[in-house]
């Protein structure tokens, strides 16, 4: 076995050439001392200087506008001009405009998923003579100014309180709205467009609760 | 029964002869010695999964059809067990080996708390035992190096918190005043990964933040694991070790703090440059290319100070076992910046984004730079915690150019083939069928690489197995094996 | 340098500084969208993934599909356009659906953002899994036998059993049936399209100032 230990180019346990507590000490007072180390410096020094400078450029031409996905500050002015852009007349699925806004404002929690609200307290949309009836202004109106006081849907006696939702929906989503709930659950009652809901909220302006009699 | 007597005589050794032989230092060593032996079964361990998992992997990527009968053998979930193993098993416990010996050792003194720091440890491995076999489960998240299922976190995280607190503790009960740059890298490195690690997982799975953000804190938190936790007790390690094998101060060590902070400034920021021209704004991107740019300024101080001393003793390299190991990761810690610093930039990003040159250099930072590094410095510590020599030289010579070997093939295999991939998928409108048929012989490479690697990886493992079984011979019964260190010359220039 | 205190501090500064102005300000900014009207289409978008869609997904996740392909369009730099791979660039507005982001950064294979739109046949996709080589041949894409079940063909074949070319079918008087996995992910993969514009989301230049030159035409 020593005769290994001889013969063998590595160590079995290499040689430590340095105690821990000279090796902290030391190097603790080369922290301390005023001696420069220069080739060091140089060329930290150097690369200090080569990072601001390529900072400085690459910042220049790359860091984009804010929140603008793209990086070339030339790119910008034709993409700025683009977004721009003046567009046609908007085609809207007022439908499918109408079953999202139905969930997500909340007209499922009392009016239901299946268009029948609970009874004695809200009252339906399906077959609902409010919604179907020939007159688009009606469901509109209902849901610019909102309703309150007593009304008979389908037979039925309501007295509850719709809020109005004219200043927190634009007129396509009223428009989407009223066509879904005059298009779902069986009924069947045509369109209703952006420009009539405008039309009537010009006509209505901002007001109280409507209440059965006046419609 | 002799090899329990064995087992038993290496970790409890009675020695004979001067007791007052490096007392002090043989008692810090025996207080860490569980924990410690620990670690680095558990390294040697991972060691193998990663790199079998690895060489699974790389089958597949030009054999498809390989073990692809089985879900769980999917290449999908192949690729990342390898990641996961390699990092959070062979990386996190390798260096974490280094680190408590280290701030033992230079501290002057531990806290003990032995089982404490095993309990943590063994929490750890249970933790990314059980995230690969979540993956295996199917249970895996799409975000990388985060794959663990969801369950996985808070154990990683106790059992971080338990290895931390032990650190903290122990730098806290150092015995000189002063400290040295090994243990600010160390400290430094434990207090960001329980941090970037929460912030991840708060992040993408606790209160999920929409899609794109999770892209943005995946890169951060990928960048931040090497460049935070991995590549500081890599730094440690080099700081401690090059003084010890070679007896010389590190050349310019007065820049040091100023390399720390610049580091971990940078470091921070230099994820993100790969997300450019993605669905993250712009100016996310550049600043991480900035930052990246900016990492010129610690790899400079360090590698001059790394490689000065290095050179200085150019002939002691080849005499120690440690040494040259050290000195390959040295070597590639430049590679590795280079390929980091200059791949960020506008036109070679353009070419190699979302190609394989990524991962290739990443390996190169894995396997080389911290792979290499830890690898010398168990070398270094295993003989003095069991009082006992390496077994065989002509393994750690085998398990070097090995090693050696397979890095050279691995980071050509991806890197070159990565450029290639790229310069096709975004420099043409090429089927990313053919670009997949161009790049063969890359992947035949890998596979190459990742047999040598587990050569490698078994070569050291026999030396473990070697160094913990053998009979102690009579110099290894005594205290007088290792010789007591020297003073550390120094001349004030 | 020191204390331990001094280290922690400038650490916590370092990475706290790190995180608030990556990802905090990020978050701030694109971090909080909804879904927006597309005048075009007239409906809101993104439209979010659900059904079969959404239980391929999470098989997507599940196989980890993310380890070769991505799904993000670049206009700036690459060819993702010019392959035909979607026709705007990918932005953050795109993802507010999804629970776990299937971004990806590593392209093996193609990218998938609009698969959908590229590859409408079903059955081309049910093929494509259970052995890519049947119309991808020499692809490094793994097969999926075991989201497949090969069973004995009992009277007549069954109705989704694959119609699989001679050389990879299972043999004679046996039939492969997807099952629910490999139907979801094929319903995923079809449900993959961006068929929709964002005001936010750049096009190559080419388009952009061809789109306007038109509008300003027809504007007059």
């Amino acid at each position: 076995m020593s005769d290994e230990f001889q013969n063998r180019d590595l160590p079995g346990i290499d040689r430590s050439l340095a105690s821990d507590e000279s090796i902290v000490k030391t190097h603790a007072r080369i922290r301390r001392e005023p001696s420069t180390a220069f080739p060091v410096l140089f060329f930290t020094g150097s690369a200090v200087i080569a990072v601001i400078i390529f900072s400085w450029f690459y910042a220049r031409r790359y860091l984009g506008e804010e929140n603008s996905y793209l990086h070339e500050r030339a790119d910008l002015a034709l993409y700025n001009d683009w977004q721009e852009r003046p567009r046609g007349p908007i085609v809207y699925d007022y439908y499918a405009i109408g079953e999202s806004l139905y969930t997500k404002m909340a007209c499922v929690g009392c009016h239901q998923a299946d268009g029948n609200g609970l009874p004695g307290q809200f009252p339906p949309l399906a077959g609902s003579e409010y919604v179907v009836t020939e007159d688009q202004a009606v469901p509109a109106k209902i849901l610019l100014a909102g309703l309150v006081g007593p009304i008979t849907v389908k037979g039925n006696e309501y007295n509850g309180n719709m809020p109005a939702y004219g200043l927190g929906l634009k007129d396509h989503e009223i428009a989407g709205l009223v066509t879904y709930i005059r298009n779902n659950w069986g009924n069947e009652a045509g369109e209703v467009s952006t420009d009539r809901v405008a039309a009537i909220r010009a006509e209505i302006g901002v007001r109280s609760p409507y209440t059965a009699e006046e419609l | 029964m002799t090899l329990i007597g064995n087992i038993c005589s290496s970790l409890f050794p009675n020695l004979s002869g001067d007791s007052k032989n490096r007392e002090g230092v043989r008692g810090i060593d025996a207080s860490i010695c569980f924990p410690l032996l620990a670690l680095i079964i558990s390294a040697f361990v991972w060691l193998i999964v990663a790199t079998v998992v690895g060489f699974i992997a790389s089958i597949k990527m030009h054999s498809p059809g390989f073990l692809a009968d089985h879900s769980f053998l999917t290449y999908g979930k192949v690729a990342p067990i390898f990641w996961n193993s390699l990092v959070y098993g062979w990386l996190f416990n390798a260096g974490l080996a280094c680190a408590v010996f280290l701030l033992s050792r230079l501290g002057g003194n531990n806290v003990g708390l032995g089982a404490f720091l095993t309990i943590s440890i063994t929490l750890w491995n249970t933790g990314v035992t059980a995230g690969i076999i979540g993956i295996m489960w199917g249970e895996q998240l799409p975000f990388q190096w985060l794959e663990f299922p969801a369950f996985a976190a808070p154990i990683l995280f106790l059992a971080f918190l338990g290895i931390g607190t032990w650190s903290l503790l122990t730098f806290r009960a150092r015995i000189h005043r002063s400290s040295y740059a090994s243990q600010w890298w160390i400290i430094a490195s434990i207090f960001s990964f329980a941090w970037i690690y929460t912030a991840a997982q708060v992040m993408l799975v606790g209160t999920p933040a929409q899609g794109a953000i999770q892209k943005l804190v995946n890169s951060w938190y990928v960048e931040n694991v090497f460049g935070l936790f991995i590549a500081p007790l890599a730094f440690a390690t080099l700081y401690y070790l090059l003084p010890k094998t070679l007896g010389t101060a590190v050349v310019g060590y007065k820049y040091s703090s100023w390399a720390f902070w610049s580091w971990f400034l940078f470091a921070s920021f230099s994820g993100i440059a790969d997300l450019a021209n993605g669905p993250i704004p712009a100016w996310v991107s550049s600043l991480g290319v900035i930052a990246t740019f900016g990492l010129l300024i610690p790899t400079t101080t360090m590698s001059i100070q790394f490689l000065s001393s290095l050179f200085s003793c150019f002939s002691v390299i080849w005499d120690s076992a440690t040494a040259r190991y050290l000195f390959v990761g040295c070597i590639t810690f430049l590679l590795v910046m280079y390929h980091k610093i200059f791949g960020v930039l506008r036109g070679s990003l353009d070419i190699t984004q979302f190609s394989l040159y990524d991962s290739g250099v990443t390996q190169l930072a894995l396997f080389g730079f911290a792979g290499m590094t830890f690898t010398g410095a168990i070398y270094f510590i295993l003989p003095r915690l069991l009082n006992k020599e390496l077994p065989s030289t002509s393994l750690i010579d085998l398990q070097f150019w090995s090693h050696l070997m397979g890095l050279i093939l691995v980071s050509i295999g991806l890197i070159s083939g990565g450029t290639q991939q790229g310069e096709l998928m975004n420099g043409s409108t090429a089927e990313a069928l053919v670009v997949v048929k161009t790049m063969q012989s890359s992947f035949y490479l890998t596979t190459i690489g990742m047999v040598f690697f587990i050569i490698g990886a078994v070569a050291s493992g026999a030396t473990y197995i070697g160094i913990m079984l053998s009979t102690r011979i009579q110099e290894e019964n005594e205290t007088s094996l290792v010789k007591e260190a020297p003073e550390l010359e120094y001349n004030a220039s | 340098m020191n204390r331990g205190p001094f280290i922690f501090l400038g650490i916590f500064l370092i990475v706290a500084t790190s995180w608030t102005f990556v990802l905090f300000e990020t978050n701030q900014g694109i971090g909080n969208l909804s879904a927006v009207l597309d005048e075009d289409l007239g409906k809101y978008v993104p439209i979010k993934t659900v059904g079969a869609a959404a239980h391929g997904k999470e098989v997507y996740q599940e196989l980890g599909c993310i380890a070769c392909h991505t799904q993000q369009v670049r206009v700036a730099s690459g060819m993702d356009i010019a392959r035909g791979w979607g026709d705007r660039q990918s932005v953050a507005r795109d993802y507010i659906y999804d629970k776990r982001s299937l971004i990806g950064n590593v392209r093996i294979g193609p990218d998938l953002s609009n698969v959908g739109a590229r590859q409408l046949d079903r059955n081309w996709h049910l093929l494509h899994f259970y052995n890519p080589q049947i119309n991808s041949q020499g692809t490094n894409m793994p097969p999926y036998p075991f989201l497949y079940e090969v069973r004995e063909v009992v009277g007549e074949a069954s109705g989704n059993a694959l119609d699989l070319p001679e050389e990879f079918s299972p043999g004679e008087g046996l039939e492969v049936i997807p099952t629910r996995k490999a139907e979801s992910l094929a319903s995923y993969m079809l449900s993959l399209k961006v068929n929709y514009d964002l005001k936010e989301a750049p096009k190559s230049n080419e388009t952009m100032a061809e789109e306007l030159a038109v509008a300003l035409e027809n504007a007059q």
